[in-house]
């Protein structure tokens, strides 16, 4: 795919979390979500590709926008995948806390996984420790050999994972081995890039989440030379009939998923803005005289390139923000 | 102009920077120049457009590549025609002795906005949008500082001037320091010290004095993108030059130059990229395992936007043109 589509991607994401940003703390999930996808749909259809969302705010009759199946862009011959999250952690900009971002992952037509909307065990490592996971590997075992490959102690290993009941036992396990811990509420998404990434101080995500978001993640961390690998994981007989309904039935539902599985190949586009500060990206800051700034990092998986980008952005000579931000003021 | 225009801009001054980076330290600056040259060229050859050079390294028989007239670019019938202003690494001093503040430019705008600058002398003023209109070429350095202090709304002694090290700055020198002005002296770049005046952060707030009118034009692209205000007047040395001005069409020498004279319209995009480290832009850093990291910075006129990126680079993955 044409390298020109990356900074496509992050003007995709920075008016989505230019959009959202706006709802910081303001209590309203779901207008923080309306305003993200909003500027998301709107960015997008500028982008020279014809793209058909695989994952994205949920089924035809739940979304009116960024649905999955949904055609967009404005180019007629390339075709791709689209996922998205425009807001990945609508609580955190609802009540104002750390973490929220948007993100985009794209791929060729057929390349990124129409992964069911239900949960999935996962476990991700940055370059260095690439290769070095297995998801049915004891907890043990993995911080041992991802100690080993990062060069560590075990007690220098930071394992982030997920504030849920469900996750108890593995942090208990990771008490028991050694290891510290960053327990996150929301955003699986920017946990797993963190640990790609030695600054942010986060080694490996273990736990489970969504589908969805894994596949997302597993097309960043190609990007990066990461690693990742998930398992579906159906917590309810609703999700196990969604996850047959869309040929994973019961015998294959064991199935280990590896990165290739779910973003295929290797011309893979990430972008993601942060919408409130993170340990990766920084949030929206407004400045006075209408500026504002965001923090994005844009990847490509063909030549490894990765950029951050910081930008800063006149609200008022942008004809799709000023728009959006009159709707969303 | 097409919008994706500006990070391919940000793909040619980062390949100049990779490199002629290469050569920090090591003495040469014809080499480390070839060097962003090189990059610079086998990069644009990638992009379609339909581009001429317009600033570039000399006329075609100084230059073997980037000249001035040279047609650039990969055209196809539908491609925009632009101007091209490029300095592919400003400041090879700085590159051949390791010292700080070289970076790779260049600029683009629609085709007949950018002025033919003949390779001579400039004097130029430069300030951040604060300042913008309120200080002007042809007023006694005093003035301009008294003005300068007060858009910026702070007292004059912390006010800081840059200027280029040279001894035809020595009035020049003499005044500011009388009027109690700080004064930063830079040996090399012209263009980072303009655009330096922009950002808050850099502790620069005008620049002033005699440097190079291609530089002139690359600034005054610059700081078009970021609302600054740039002026300038052509100072040519001999009557040689003279001639020289007047057969590129520039009948009153003396004419201030706006950035409008300059780089016209708001169609225009600017990109650069740090060589060595800077105010404004880090440098070149290697890391193992053949990855590479530069800062570079690109803007637009027409939005506003104004994109700083840091960029991780698989060396080993790169393209063969970009290698």
């Amino acid at each position: 795919m044409d390298r020109d589509l990356a900074l496509s991607l992050v003007r995709v994401t920075e008016i989505a979390a230019l959009a959202s940003g706006r709802y910081m703390g303001r209590g309203d999930e779901k207008g923080a979500d309306q305003a993200a996808v909003d500027g998301m749909r709107a960015a997008f259809s500028l982008v020279n590709t014809k793209g058909k969302v695989v994952i994205g705010e949920g089924e035809l009759d739940e979304a009116p926008m960024l649905y999955i199946g949904e055609e967009i862009g404005k180019g007629m011959d390339i075709e791709a995948d689209i996922a998205v999250d425009p807001v990945e952690g609508t609580t955190l900009v609802a009540k104002g806390l750390p973490n929220a971002i948007s993100v985009i992952a794209m791929a060729p037509k057929g390349c990124l996984l129409n992964a069911p909307d239900t949960y999935m065990k996962k476990i991700a490592v940055g370059p260095k420790a690439a290769g070095k996971i297995e998801i049915d590997a004891t907890i043990e075992e993995n911080l041992n050999n991802v100690a080993k490959a990062l060069n560590k102690n075990i007690s220098d290993l930071t394992v982030i994972i997920q504030d849920r009941e469900r996750h108890k036992e593995i942090i208990e396990e990771v008490r028991r081995v050694g290891a510290r811990i960053k327990l996150f509420s929301e955003g699986d998404v920017a946990a797993a890039i963190a640990t790609a990434f030695e600054d942010t101080g986060v080694d490996i995500l273990m736990g489970i989440g969504g589908a969805p978001e894994g596949v997302i993640a597993a097309a960043a961390l190609k990007c990066m030379g990461g690693d990742f690998q998930g398992k579906l994981y159906p917590m309810s007989e609703k999700e196990r009939v969604r996850c047959a309904n869309m040929g994973w039935t019961e015998d294959k539902l064991d199935k280990l998923l590896t990165m290739d599985d779910l973003a295929k190949g290797n011309d893979i586009f990430f972008a993601a803005t942060g919408i409130s500060d993170g340990d990766l990206l920084k949030g929206v800051v407004y400045y006075g005289d209408n500026l504002a700034k965001t923090h994005s990092v844009v990847m490509r998986s063909k030549t490894g390139t990765i950029r951050f980008v910081e930008a800063r952005h006149k609200l008022d000579k942008n004809d799709i923000l000023k728009e959006l931000l009159r709707k969303h003021n | 102009m097409d919008r994706n225009l500006a990070l391919n801009l940000v793909r040619v001054t980062e390949a100049a920077a990779l490199q002629s980076a290469r050569y920090l330290g090591r003495g040469d600056k014809n080499m480390a120049d070839e060097a962003a040259v090189n990059g610079m060229r086998r990069m644009f050859d990638t992009l379609a457009i339909d581009g001429v050079v317009v600033i570039g390294e000399g006329e075609m028989d100084h230059a073997p590549m980037l000249y001035i007239g040279e047609q650039i670019g990969k055209a196809t019938e539908d491609s925009i025609k632009v101007d091209i202003a490029v300095d592919p690494l400003d400041g090879t001093n700085a590159v051949a002795k390791g010292l700080s503040n070289a970076i790779s430019v260049v600029a683009v705008a629609p085709r007949g906005c950018f002025l033919h600058a003949p390779d001579m002398y400039m004097n130029k003023i430069a300030v951040g949008p604060k300042a913008k209109g309120r200080v002007n070429l042809d007023a006694p350095i005093e003035d301009n500082l008294y003005n300068l202090s007060k858009a910026l709304n702070k007292p004059i002694r912390d006010i800081t001037v840059t200027m280029l090290d040279r001894p035809r700055h020595e009035e020049l020198i003499y005044k500011v320091r009388k009027v109690g002005a700080r004064i930063k002296l830079f040996q090399d770049g012209d263009v980072a010290a303009a655009m330096a005046t922009c950002f808050e952060d850099s502790g620069v707030d005008m620049l002033v004095g005699i440097g190079g009118a291609p530089e002139g034009v690359l600034a005054a692209a610059a700081l078009k993108c970021m609302g600054g205000e740039f002026q300038g007047r052509l100072y040519p040395m001999n009557s040689e030059e003279r001639i020289r001005c007047s057969d590129m069409g520039l009948d009153d020498i003396n004419k201030i130059l706006t950035m409008e004279d300059m780089a016209k319209g708001n169609e225009i995009i600017f990109a650069a990229t740090g060589i060595s480290n800077g105010e404004l832009l880090k440098g070149v850093v290697y890391y193992e395992n053949n990855r590479a990291k530069t800062n570079s910075v690109v803007m637009r006129a027409e939005t506003g936007t104004i994109r700083f990126i840091e960029a991780i680079h698989r060396l080993d993955k790169k393209p063969e043109y970009a290698k």
